[in-house]
């Protein structure tokens, strides 16, 4: 049943790939809402009591190195399959039938769904190096075929900055058999942690990687390019899923297995630093950008930083806050990205300073984006509030100023987002704009001029104001959106039906210093 | 006396010589394909000596191939000719693999010469030549035996290069590794000759035998040791000996490249395990420490290199300069895990290489290569199947996983950390990040919008060619563990011997 979970994408990557182009989107979801109910099944079955994996399928591979395909899933995993197979689901939907390409894309997005459930999958360690290593190349690809602006070399930049940390990576993996009692079995390998010296030199190769991927401040330089290039379909699955394999390799492998990675420092000291570092840094940032997508990319960096700063707090309130965060950013950021997108589409601009007044004209789109702002700032009642409550109270438990630093993040996550939802939706007494397609050629105009941040023209769109198109959220659109707006409400009111999860874990996760 | 020892006893009889000519049996079925196929080549008329010699060759090849494997199966043979050469699993995994080099080969050479518009028959007993050398190297046990394999292949990789009479280019190529191999083959037989001044023999397990540790202050073997290295660099093209590479592979014509890219560094490195690994095992920190340095420059070099190329075939060259440090690691590493790890590592580089140039086939018209880059523009889209496979065969050569180059790597790099090499395992990590920039840059090109004009050339052959190549490669990576078996099992024969 877990190979299924990884295979049947991939293969179902293949099949659409070869299928013809008007079958390639039905048979897609198809694929992918399988892959769903699969997942579904999973959690039904899944027994929240129970220690060690569970579903496990272990078969020899490389017997020479005792490298085993050997799957299972555990309450850190699962919830991360669920929400991999949801997403896809929905990045196919939200796929245009009139995309350039459209079997590749779909089938790209396939693979990579595979892959990522795959690495969420893997209990040996080099079976989920494997699986971290291939994702990139869907990755690559539909970041360079299908991406907007300069997209080749946006893609060549994620790719090299995250291959420099996943080929070193390898030697940690290396290392990580040689030094701790010749197995690759993740579960064997927490049990026999390697000396406090080998586990410093590990913990850099591999948490390296892993914080490129995340990204962890300061290794972000990829992602502004690569969120900016990447279509609002892959971005989906991109930010929603790709950035918390990163999070989830340092819960699944750099915690267990490294647990005192010391030498002259600590790094797991330096970690929670750079990620109260990271949710001020992105927070700023977001506050600075005039592209509205990019206010959302900087703003991603900023959750991703409560998420490792949960991580590395060492105790469950902070780790199980980290796991529902990562499930939360990953409902909350698809779904900003494609309202962004959508307005930008409608509109021709993303630049938020030249739009205003739109919600008149897209009421309903309004509505969810008010929902989705006020998630993503942490609203009492919504998702990201618990995530966020538990990872700063984690925080505080482990050492209170990183929490109060913390809340950097959360003061300026209000103000990024509720002026980029106001000044978008809304404008000041006297600045309303009678005709709608008076607003729409206001921001046509606007959208000439050259922006400082991103050094780029945003598109020009004279064309929009001559057309009078429906502006509001069209049926389908908003079925796509409603799912992940439930789940911000259901995650938001039950919380337990994830941090239950927590309690079956593979193995435990230790505690180094209480 | 003791060069007297080791000359064939008197009371040479039937059943000595059965014995013997089994051992190198494969080697045997080659050289009689090859007689074969040069006297159909004046016999028979014109029209039909292409096809007879490629016939001919591909049936020496795959009974070569078949019983190099049955052997194998049976746990292979010992040592033959009295030490002069061995049949044993190390032997006959290089055999397997450079018969089946040799098929794939004389299928494009074919595909190749009949677009071009050359003779035939020559080409492929040209490659059969070198076939036997290469094999016959890979069971040479003793310093006589290699000398002569190597300069048999050597002769018919001259000949092979300068094929293409009428391009200046070829020429060139023909010219310029006659000259460097001629320079190589000389370092390599000083050293020969002082080891064995210093030993007294010239086969390898005896010469094991009387070397010790203390020799590591014997100038002699020292000297010995550096000469051969040098030749050994030259041969599988090691910086900073590689300089030849890029010219030769790229004047060459297409199947030669494709063949000598992979047959010549198999070969060489089976003589480099053979008689630093087998001969000189207890001067093992000596010799690995100077590969060591060989490796790391080939791999920074090679892989720097090959960023700015714009001829495939030369980024090619660079990249088997890189390859090649790759692989050192595994014999600097030594013993079984080390050696197995080359082994399998050779085994991998077969289909990924090989395949990679057999894609260039479609791009060959009568009057030349067209071997750029940008030639490649489109390919995806032009041809759908070649263009995937083009862009795995360089995802596997920069070492993505799951492919065949990353187990390669996997087991190349455990290997030098568990011996210890740490620090060049790193180094060669990041030489692999770079390589990854032209590799990439490769699939970047096939999957770009087509520039050129010219027809590709759909020949069904070719595109059988690089699919087998593919399949192999897929089939070997969904379970690594068997190939990686049989490296082992040869590197522990021939570790065997030096004991």
């Amino acid at each position: 049943m877990l190979t299924a979970i990884w295979l049947l994408p991939v293969a179902g990557a293949l099949a659409v790939a070869l299928l013809p182009r008007h079958l390639a989107k039905p048979a897609g979801l198809g694929v992918a809402g399988l892959t769903l109910l699969l997942t579904l099944l999973l959690a039904v079955t899944f027994d929240p009591g129970h220690r060690g994996y569970q579903l496990e399928e272990n078969l020899p591979w490389v017997d020479q190195y005792k490298v085993a395909y050997h799957l299972g899933v555990d309450g850190i995993s699962l919830w991360l399959l669920v929400l991999n197979a949801l997403l896809t689901v929905i990045a196919i939907l939200a796929t245009g039938p009139r995309l350039r390409r459209l079997r590749g894309f779909i089938a790209m997005l396939l693979f990579l769904a595979g892959c990522m459930a795959g690495i969420f999958l893997a209990a040996d360690l080099l079976l989920f190096y494997v699986f971290w290593e291939v994702q990139l190349i869907p990755a690559y690809f539909l970041l360079w075929q299908w991406g907007e602006g300069r997209s080749g070399r946006a893609a060549l930049k994620f790719i090299l900055y995250t291959l420099v940390g996943s080929l070193l990576a390898l030697v940690g993996v290396i290392g990580e058999y040689i030094y701790a009692g010749n197995t690759f079995q993740l579960a064997d390998l927490a049990a026999h942690p390697p000396t406090p010296a080998i586990q410093f030199g590990l913990f850099l190769l591999l948490g390296l990687a892993f914080a490129i991927k995340v990204p962890l401040f300061p290794f972000h330089g990829w992602l502004p390019d690569a969120y900016r290039a990447a279509p609002a379909a892959f971005l989906v699955t991109f930010a929603g899923v790709m950035g918390k394999t990163g999070a989830y390799a340092m819960l699944r492998i750099l915690i267990p297995l490294l647990p005192h990675p010391v030498f002259w420092w600590d790094w797991n000291g330096v970690m929670p630093i750079l990620a109260v570092i990271g949710i001020a840094w992105g927070a700023l940032l977001a506050l600075t950008q005039r592209d509205m997508k990019m206010v959302i990319a900087y703003s991603s960096v900023s959750h991703m930083g409560f998420i490792v700063l949960g991580i590395f707090s060492f105790n469950q309130p902070g780790q199980q806050g980290a796991l529902i965060q990562m499930i939360n950013h990953g409902v909350i950021v698809p779904a900003l990205f494609l309202l962004v997108a959508w307005i930008g589409a409608r509109t021709g601009s993303r630049d938020r300073a030249v739009l205003k007044d739109l919600a008149p004209r897209m009421p309903v789109l309004a509505g969810i984006f008010l929902i989705v702002t006020l998630a993503a700032l942490g609203l009492p009642g919504l998702n990201s509030f618990v995530g966020e409550f538990m990872t700063l109270l984690g925080a505080w438990q482990f050492a209170p100023w990183l929490a109060v630093a913390g809340c950097i993040g959360l003061l300026l996550a209000p103000v990024y987002m509720l002026r980029l939802f106001q000044g978008v939706m809304y404008a000041a007494r006297g600045e309303q704009l009678g005709a709608p397609s008076a607003a729409i050629a206001e921001g046509a105009h606007g959208s000439e001029v050259r922006t400082a941040a991103d050094g780029g023209v945003i598109q020009s769109v004279t064309a929009v104001a001559a057309r009078p198109a429906r502006l509001d959220l069209a049926r389908a659109e908003l079925g796509i959106l409603l799912p992940l707006v439930l789940l911000m409400f259901v995650l938001g009111l039950y919380p337990y039906l994830i941090t239950q999860a927590m309690n079956a874990l593979a193995f435990p996760l230790p505690v180094p210093w209480r | 006396m003791t060069l007297l020892s080791t000359v064939p006893q008197i009371n040479y009889g039937v059943g000595q010589a059965w014995s013997d000519l089994s051992q190198i049996l494969p080697i045997a079925l080659v050289a009689v394909a090859l007689l074969v196929a040069i006297v159909l080549d004046f016999s028979l008329p014109q029209p039909l000596r292409g096809t007879a010699a490629a016939l001919t060759a591909a049936a020496g090849l795959a009974l070569a191939l078949l019983v190099a494997a049955l052997r194998f199966a049976t746990g292979g043979g010992g040592s033959a000719y009295s030490g002069f050469a061995s049949g044993d699993t190390f032997a006959l995994f290089f055999e397997m693999l450079l018969a089946a080099l040799g098929l794939l080969s004389v299928v494009i050479s074919r595909v190749y010469v009949r677009r071009r518009n050359l003779l035939e028959a020559e080409l492929h007993v040209l490659l059969l030549a070198a076939v036997a050398g290469m094999m016959a190297l890979a069971s040479a046990t003793s310093l006589v035996t290699v000398f002569i394999s190597l300069e048999t292949l050597s002769v018919a990789l001259y000949v092979a290069c300068g094929y293409s009479r009428r391009d200046t280019a070829s020429q060139e190529s023909a010219v310029k590794y006659l000259l460097v191999g001629g320079f190589a083959s000389a370092f390599l037989l000083y050293g020969m000759a002082l080891a064995y001044g210093a030993t007294g023999t010239t086969v390898l397990s005896e010469i094991g035998k009387r070397v010790t540790e203390q020799d590591a202050h014997n100038p002699l073997l020292i000297l010995s040791v550096i000469l051969m290295a040098v030749g050994f660099g030259y041969k599988i093209s090691g910086a900073p000996f590689h300089q030849w590479t890029p010219d030769v592979y790229q004047g060459a014509p297409l199947p030669v490249t494709a063949f000598m890219s992979v047959g010549t560094k198999a070969a060489a490195f089976a003589m480099i395990i053979r008689v630093f690994g087998t001969g000189l095992a207890h001067l093992q920190a000596e010799w690995a420490l100077i590969l060591a340095f060989i490796a790391v420059a080939s791999m920074l070099i090679g892989n720097l290199a090959a960023v700015v190329q714009t001829s495939f075939k030369r980024l090619m060259a660079y990249s088997s300069v890189a390859q090649g440090g790759y692989m050192l690691v595994g014999v600097i590493a030594g013993g079984k895990s080390g050696f197995g790890a080359t082994l399998f590592y050779l085994g991998a580089y077969l289909f990924m290489n090989f395949g990679a140039f057999a894609v260039l086939t479609v791009l060959v018209t009568p009057e030349g290569e067209h071997d750029r880059i940008s030639d490649l523009d489109g390919l995806g889209y032009r041809h759908p199947l070649l263009g995937v496979l083009l862009t795995a065969f360089m995802l596997s050569l920069a070492g993505f996983p799951p492919s065949l180059g990353f187990f390669g790597k996997l087991f190349l790099f455990t290997a030098g950390v568990q011996s210890g090499w740490t620090a060049v395992v790193v180094v060669a990590v990041l030489a692999s990040v770079i390589s990854v920039a032209y590799y990439v840059r490769v699939v970047y090109h096939v999957w770009s919008p087509v520039t050129s004009e010219r027809r590709l050339w759909r020949s069904p052959a070719a595109v059988g060619v690089v699919t087998v190549t593919a399949v192999m490669a897929l089939a070997i990576s969904l379970y690594p563990a068997l190939v990686f078996a049989l490296g082992l099992t040869g590197a522990a024969d021939a570790l065997a011997a030096g004991h």
